[in-house]
């Protein structure tokens, strides 16, 4: 898989595409708006690295440019801003993720995974993170043999969390995905049962598998040694 | 004299002009009059005696000694009720216009209460939003024109203020970024590398862990005042599902958690209602003790919502409760440092507190630990 990173400091644009390469991955590499137009014109990539504050085009140009011809290519956003508005600009305008400065190596990677396996883990039936494991077929949710008791809602939010692995899920993106917008007062009705699911699966595997980052959403994680 | 008020001031220096001139007025009325009526009897009695034969009064001479005495008593009698008409009238006018000094000068002052009440609201909004009518009376625009230079220069700084820290914690993001990278990319790059070269990597890890969380907290707390409080926020899910967050540090402390949560909401942001309760919390929980009790409780009163968290910790000493909410405190430097705090929870606590317009105070409890109290309006005004 090829990627681009698009990121004016030398220094991290490098180290970047090294992780990169040594997880496996091809990367690109250019550090101002404007190559980064020209080469997202004449290249196509599997992932667009993308930093805002960038010399010549800012990055919020270049991917709305990016996203006049082309809808499907992932773009995950690399900030030093991190004020929820310029999420919600960044996401608006056609990105996919956005992870602020600084981050841990292991965290990009992880969305970065998360971005590009999609389509290939929906066609797979059975979903797993530890030892938990999620049948999409008969939506049963197990811990060694042992089936979890869910809610219809619950089964709905694990499956939504599971496909998602390594990125934080909004309750935004819960409301849209898994409650059909036939919600009424969201942030309510989701943490009811969201806390639920959280309490079956801790009291099922020992710990919780499901944690809340403030401002960005929900990650599901296996147990940590 | 220094405690009357103007209207009353005014109205005193009215009443006592008045007392004076009308004083004044009187006697020389009165000194004239008198002198006038005198000079009126003494030209009766004297025509009388001169010009006797034309005369033609009839008085028959024997009765003329009484007749000139009922004149003289007739005359000062006049004089007299004169006097006191005077005084009284003097009396009535000067009370009269005091009572209308008392009045006009009420409406006169009508720009100053004004003034007062726009720069009572100073002090209840912020420094932002509020500034002094420049279009009133002339004695008060100038004043106003003052006031409101000052009030500019002190938003200004205070924003300079609020704004600093966020600078400063912006432009630490992208070194602490290249810093982090770089060394977990040696990390993974080196991973037969020697002991000691790890267990540095480690601590810088360790470090640079704490330097993103103090920027993070750092950059939220700037940003603060630009956060929409528009969101109506059910606080039992609230409360339940921060104490699912906060579990499995329950779990490790041995802390037992309990709730008492009423179906009541607010409205504000989510975030950040979310972000003090869940400092709160955290807090009651780390500096707990082993085996200890968490109680969480949320209530209405009236228009208020009440969210109280108490612990049975060792307790707050009392010389530093008034100092726990200010940033960068710590009660005991060394263990908040090994519980990898930065010293901002209850800072923001308190920030967030105060930007619902509500308030945040801690009690030491009488069965032993603190009790953390914060008051909410459940609407935003």
């Amino acid at each position: 898989m090829r990627f681009l990173v698009v990121e004016d400091e030398k220094s991290l644009r490098e180290d970047i595409a090294k992780k990169l390469r040594l997880s496996g991955y091809e990367a690109d590499t250019c550090e101002d708006g404007e190559s980064a137009r020209f080469l997202l014109s004449v290249e196509r990539y599997d992932l667009v690295l993308l930093d805002l504050n960038l010399p010549k085009t800012d990055g919020l140009t270049v991917l709305r440019e990016l996203r006049k011809t082309d809808q499907e290519t992932p773009v995950l956003i690399l900030s030093a801003r991190s004020e929820i508005s310029d999420k919600v600009e960044g996401l608006d305008a056609g990105a996919n993720d956005y992870l602020s400065k600084p981050f841990h190596l292991a965290e990009l990677e992880a969305r970065v995974r998360s971005l590009t396996r999609r389509k290939f883990i929906q066609q797979d039936v059975c979903l797993s993170c530890g030892a938990l494991r999620f049948d999409s077929r008969s939506r049963t949710a197990s811990v060694e043999g042992q089936t979890i008791p869910l809610t219809r809602k619950e089964s709905g939010v694990l499956e939504y969390l599971l496909l998602h692995q390594g990125r934080p899920v909004s309750q935004e993106e819960l409301i849209d995905h898994v409650w059909d917008g036939s919600v009424d007062s969201f942030s309510n009705s989701i943490r009811v049962h969201m806390s639920a699911l959280r309490k079956k699966l801790r009291t099922a595997l020992g710990y919780d598998p499901i944690h809340n980052r403030i401002g960005e959403g929900y990650v599901i994680e296996g147990a940590r040694e | 004299m220094k405690k009357l008020s103007f209207q009353w001031r005014i109205t005193l220096m009215t009443a006592l002009l008045i007392a004076g001139a009308c004083i004044c007025l009187n006697l020389l009325l009165y000194r004239s009059g008198a002198t006038g009526m005198d000079d009126l009897g003494g030209f009766v009695l004297k025509y009388q005696t001169e010009n006797a034969e034309v005369l033609t009064i009839e008085i028959p001479p024997e009765e003329m000694n009484g007749f000139l005495k009922q004149f003289s008593q007739e005359i000062c009698d006049a004089k007299i009720v004169f006097e006191r008409v005077g005084w009284c009238l003097t009396a009535a006018v000067t009370l009269l216009s005091a009572a209308i000094a008392y009045f006009v000068s009420g409406r006169a002052l009508q720009p100053l209460r004004q003034f007062t009440a726009q720069a009572e609201k100073i002090n209840q909004e912020s420094l932002e939003r509020v500034r002094l009518d420049e279009s009133a009376i002339q004695e008060f625009r100038q004043l106003s024109h003052a006031v409101n230079g000052m009030l500019d220069r002190l938003a200004h700084s205070f924003d300079l203020q609020r704004q600093f820290a966020g600078n400063a914690a912006h432009e630490l993001r992208t070194p602490l970024a290249l810093m982090q990278t770089k060394l977990e990319l040696f990390c993974e790059e080196h991973a037969d590398a020697d002991a000691e070269t790890m267990q540095m990597a480690a601590f810088q890890m360790e470090q640079l862990d704490r330097l993103s969380a103090l920027v993070r907290t750092l950059l939220s707390m700037s940003n603060l005042q630009s956060v929409s409080r528009t969101d109506e926020i059910p606080l039992a899910p609230l409360a339940e599902e921060i104490l699912t967050d906060l579990a499995p540090l329950a779990q490790e402390k041995q802390v037992t958690l309990r709730q008492d949560c009423e179906e009541v909401s607010m409205v504000g942001s989510d975030a950040l209602i979310y972000r003090l309760l869940f400092n709160l919390i955290e807090n009651a929980i780390k500096y707990n003790k082993t085996g200890g009790t968490v109680f969480v409780s949320v209530k209405q009163a009236d228009e208020n919502v009440i969210l109280e968290v108490a612990d049975t910790g060792s307790g707050i000493p009392k010389d530093c409760m008034e100092h726990i909410f200010e940033p960068f405190f710590r009660v005991d430097k060394s263990r908040s440092r090994q519980m990898g705090g930065v010293g901002l929870g209850l800072a923001l606590v308190r920030e967030i507190a105060l930007l619902h317009g509500g308030s945040v105070r801690a009690e030491v409890r009488a069965e032993g630990g603190t009790a953390f109290r914060v008051v909410l309006p459940r609407q935003q005004a």
